[in-house]
């Protein structure tokens, strides 16, 4: 999968689990910077992520997630 | 280059710590001079209040150097309760004060005539008021707060009474601390400051005060709590007392051991009477010091001259005084004695 | 020695000569001397356990290094764990031995067993909570490779025992810490003032706010059967600024020691009272455990119940606030305290994400009238869970809230006070907490509240305010003040 394409496929996760679209997609987006994505609703847009590409994440490589870009990155490896 | 630029940066580093000294002690120092004088304010008023059962009064004509007398009369309750000045001035012809303390041991006594005669004129005689505390020793400081106006640089006073832990450090050399905490204390010394006029009663008379009532229970409350009681002797407290006795004699000062009268079931309620009077009789022995035993006079026989086992009341301590002036004058002993060791020896 | 005492006053002037007139050549001189200084301080609080603190950080130190080495697997796995068992272990024993038998023993005997159980005399080693805390959180850090172990004995040394931390906490992170004292620390003054200004705010908030409310607070808390539900309510109320000037006092003192070393610690409180929602009162009300609780506990396990949605986060933050409760004291009373808290977290989580409130009113002077009673409910929610950290037990913390819910509660308060035994409104008191508050609200951007001083006041008005902050101390140690009061997390 094109790294554009799950770019805009997180973007709606977080649109609809944080019901705004008051982001920018890029790669030095951390939680900080948006809107009601706090340690409650991460776990949410974790798993809807893992639901919609169907993959597994590990405690471990969230952990070191740092921003948007790794993020993507781990989905990458993952698919 | 390197060792100019390490240079470079020490010296600046010392700069700017000094710079950090400087503001620092010049911001703090009014601070401190300000609780030096809110310190002052505090004591001031404090003195002339009656907090401390009337031992502010004694301790404020000592330091003021307002005494000027013959005879000093030092002791605990059983001197300023008992030894009425005028009367004694009246029959001897010389003035008097009573030193007397409240509920404290020889040692703080002892301090007391260490700030008489620091601030006034030695006296010419001291009838010391010996009791079953001289010799002894408490745990505590009782009635504390007579000393907070007063302690503040005080060499004397830190050294007599930091032994029983009732004050830190900083208390004798910080001002103000020792007010820290001690809300009843401060409170009456901003009553007497918005009251003036109300402030600074007399309630002692050159010491003295006596004690108007007729018989209470306390003897009774007391053996039926411990029983009997029994005098602890403690060994600092006699070198201590020996050690007043040689002073006075270098001072020329004449020395005179009272025991005053007690109750007779007081007394039988203390178990080692006998050693205490030993005790004081070895002393008048051995420094050649008059010694009046007063155990078995016949005050000691009627209670309506009493207003506990211990304390003689108004009518008690009149009597009392005339009789003790009248044997000072005339050097009446009532114990003779030969050469006695000293019972602590064993 | 507690940090307001002048015995410590006297300690930290010795440290601070030595530090940066004596020791001060290199990094590892420095560091020896705040190891020597902190071993000296906590030998004066609680000598018996310093070799306890001192095995913990050995092995801590070593089983870090072992889990490092080694590659992931059953190894690995047997040293971190061993390693967390220990650190746990240690608490269990010393702070929830007793209590857990106790629990048990109670449970069988309401089935008629009849058993009975005296408690062992176990002494609490003195800031075993906080440091047991930071071992754990170093272990898990290593075992997740987030971190490299520490290598140097003494920088690690000096990272646990540090003084102005080890008793009662910030919780801190190994590596926010340790890079700090690798390097040599130079003098600044900016950070130094900075440092002593932030000290003076804590020992108000110490001395006047917090001591001046636990007078009352005792008062009305041990007598609570003859006071009105107004005078109980006040006594909730007094209580929560007891603990908040206690607690965020001692956590300024901390942080202000610490710029005297030009070294950072956590902030530990950023204005929790301005909070309007429970998530965002969690982030500013000890961040330091809150922040460790949510890494090490709840994370781990929202993550583990993810696949439950929301009834997997609730499950997840009950969990974390029974044992945030429980961290505080070995008793059923912070167990409820705990669970009252995550239970006013589930219509935050039902409802979903909320816009990032970090500083409420931000740019005005004054709250809207919603933020107005954001804060007012939340805090008398948060108050009303204190009276269970409070009490003795439940069934008293029960009693006292059903005090509060009375006719009584709409007459006018008032204290009995103990010497006299006059009934008193305590208003000098409410003034002094209304000022506090004023102050607190104008400085809510800051680090703390009088922080904004050091960058826009001239000299003569920054002293003036100084001046007055301490004369208010020196008036409510001479006036208000009652009998000296211990630190309330000091037990932990």
């Amino acid at each position: 999968m094109e790294k554009v394409e799950i770019l805009e496929k997180v973007r709606q996760i977080l649109i609809t689990v944080l019901k705004h679209e008051k982001f920018e997609m890029r790669d030095d987006l951390t939680a900080s910077d948006v809107d009601g994505w706090d340690s409650l609703t991460h776990m949410e847009i974790i798993t809807e992520i893992e639901t919609e590409f169907n993959i597994k994440f590990r405690l471990k490589e969230l952990n070191k997630l740092k921003n948007m870009a790794t993020l993507i990155e781990l989905i990458q490896s993952k698919l | 280059m390197v060792w100019r630029r390490k240079t470079t940066i020490h010296l600046f580093s010392v700069l700017i710590m000094r710079k950090f000294i400087f503001s620092l002690l010049l911001f703090i120092l009014p601070f401190l001079v300000s609780l030096w004088f809110l310190d002052i304010f505090i004591s001031n008023f404090l003195k002339k209040s009656d907090l401390a059962k009337g031992e502010y009064e004694v301790m404020n004509d000592i330091y003021d150097g307002n005494i000027n007398c013959d005879i000093a009369i030092y002791g605990s309750s059983r001197a300023w309760r008992h030894i009425n000045p005028l009367i004694m001035e009246d029959s001897l012809n010389q003035t008097v004060y009573n030193f007397g303390i409240d509920g404290l041991t020889f040692r703080l006594q002892y301090l007391r005539h260490l700030e008489l005669i620091k601030y006034n004129k030695v006296p010419k005689q001291i009838i010391l008021s010996v009791d079953y505390r001289t010799f002894g020793e408490s745990s505590g400081l009782y009635n504390a707060d007579q000393f907070l106006p007063y302690m503040l640089w005080n060499n004397n006073i830190r050294e007599y009474t930091s032994s029983y832990n009732t004050f830190n450090i900083f208390d004798y050399y910080i001002p103000l601390v020792r007010y820290f905490n001690n809300r009843h204390v401060n409170k009456i010394a901003y009553e007497n400051f918005n009251n003036q006029n109300n402030c600074n009663i007399k309630s002692r008379n050159k010491g003295y005060k006596g004690m108007d009532g007729e018989w209470n229970n306390d003897l009774e409350k007391a053996k039926a709590d411990i029983g009997l009681y029994k005098i602890i002797f403690d060994l600092q407290a006699i070198k201590l007392f020996e050690k007043f006795i040689n002073e006075c004699r270098e001072l020329n000062i004449d020395l005179v051991l009272v025991f005053t009268p007690q109750y007779i079931e007081g007394q039988k309620f203390v178990c080692n009477q006998k050693d205490f009077l030993q005790v004081c009789s070895y002393f008048s022995n051995k420094y050649n010091l008059l010694f009046l035993n007063y155990s078995n006079d016949e005050v000691c026989f009627k209670r309506n001259l009493f207003f506990n086992s211990s304390h003689l009341n108004t009518k008690g301590a009149d009597l009392f005084t005339s009789k003790l002036a009248s044997d000072i004058k005339n050097k009446k002993t009532y114990q003779e004695t030969d050469s006695i060791a000293c019972p602590m020896a064993k | 020695m507690v940090f307001t005492s002048l015995n410590f006053a006297v300690f930290l002037l010795l440290v601070f000569i030595l530090y940066w007139w004596v020791f001060k050549k290199n990094a590892k001189t420095q560091n020896t001397l705040l190891l020597l200084a902190s071993i000296v301080f906590y030998c004066m609080a609680d000598w018996k356990f310093i070799f306890l603190l001192a095995a913990s950080g050995f092995i801590n130190f070593y089983l870090a290094k072992i889990i490092a080495k080694k590659e992931e697997g059953k190894i690995r796995s047997l040293f971190f764990y061993s390693g967390i068992i220990l650190n746990v272990g240690l608490l269990l024993y010393f702070k929830y031995f007793n209590f857990f038998i106790q629990s048990f023993v109670t449970l069988f005997n309401y089935s008629g067993a009849g058993i009975s159980f005296t408690p062992f005399h176990i002494l609490l080693p003195l800031g075993i909570s906080f440091f047991t805390f930071q071992m754990i959180g170093y272990l898990i850090d290593v075992n997740n490779d987030e971190i490299e172990p520490t290598e140097d004995l003494l920088s690690f040394f000096t990272y646990l025992a540090y003084f102005p931390k080890i008793l009662s906490g910030p919780i801190e992170r190994v590596q926010k810490f340790i890079p700090q004292i690798h390097k040599k620390r130079e003098f600044d003054y900016g950070i130094a003032v900075d440092g002593l200004r932030e000290i003076l705010w804590g020992l108000f908030k110490k001395m006047v706010i917090a001591d001046n409310c636990a007078e009352y607070t005792n008062e009305i808390f041990n007598n609570y059967t003859v006071y009105s539900g107004s005078t109980l309510a006040l006594g909730v109320v007094f209580f929560a600024f007891q603990i908040y000037g206690d607690f965020s006092g001692y956590s300024d003192i901390a942080c202000g020691i610490s710029k005297l070393f030009n070294i950072r610690i956590v902030n530990n409180f950023a204005f929790p009272f301005f909070s309007t929602n429970i998530s965002d009162y969690w982030k500013k009300w000890h961040i330091s455990l809150t922040s460790w609780m949510m890494d090490y506990i709840f994370t781990p396990l929202s993550f583990i119940l993810r696949k439950y949605k929301k009834a997997g986060l609730i499950i997840s933050t009950i969990l974390t606030f029974l044992l945030v409760g429980l961290w505080h004291g070995a008793n059923w009373t912070f167990i409820v305290f705990g669970f009252l808290h995550g239970l006013y977290f589930i219509p935050l989580i039902l409802k979903g994400s909320l816009k990032k409130n970090k500083i409420v009113a931000k740019g005005r002077l004054i709250p809207s009238f919603k933020e107005f009673f954001g804060m007012l409910a939340l805090f008398i929610l948060t108050s009303l869970t204190t009276v269970f950290f409070r009490a003795e037990n439940i069934i008293g913390a029960i009693a006292y809230i059903s005090g509060i819910a009375s006719k009584s509660l709409f007459s006018i308060p008032y204290v009995i006070e103990e010497s006299s035994g006059v009934k008193i409104i305590p208003k000098t008191l409410l003034i002094f907490i209304f000022l506090f508050l004023f102050v607190e609200w104008f400085g809510r951007k800051e680090e703390y509240a009088i922080a904004k001083l050091g960058g826009k006041w001239r000299r003569p008005l920054r002293w003036i305010i100084y001046y007055t902050i301490m004369f208010a101390i020196i008036f409510s140690l001479l006036w208000y003040g009652g009998e000296k009061q211990q630190f309330i997390y000091f037990q932990f």
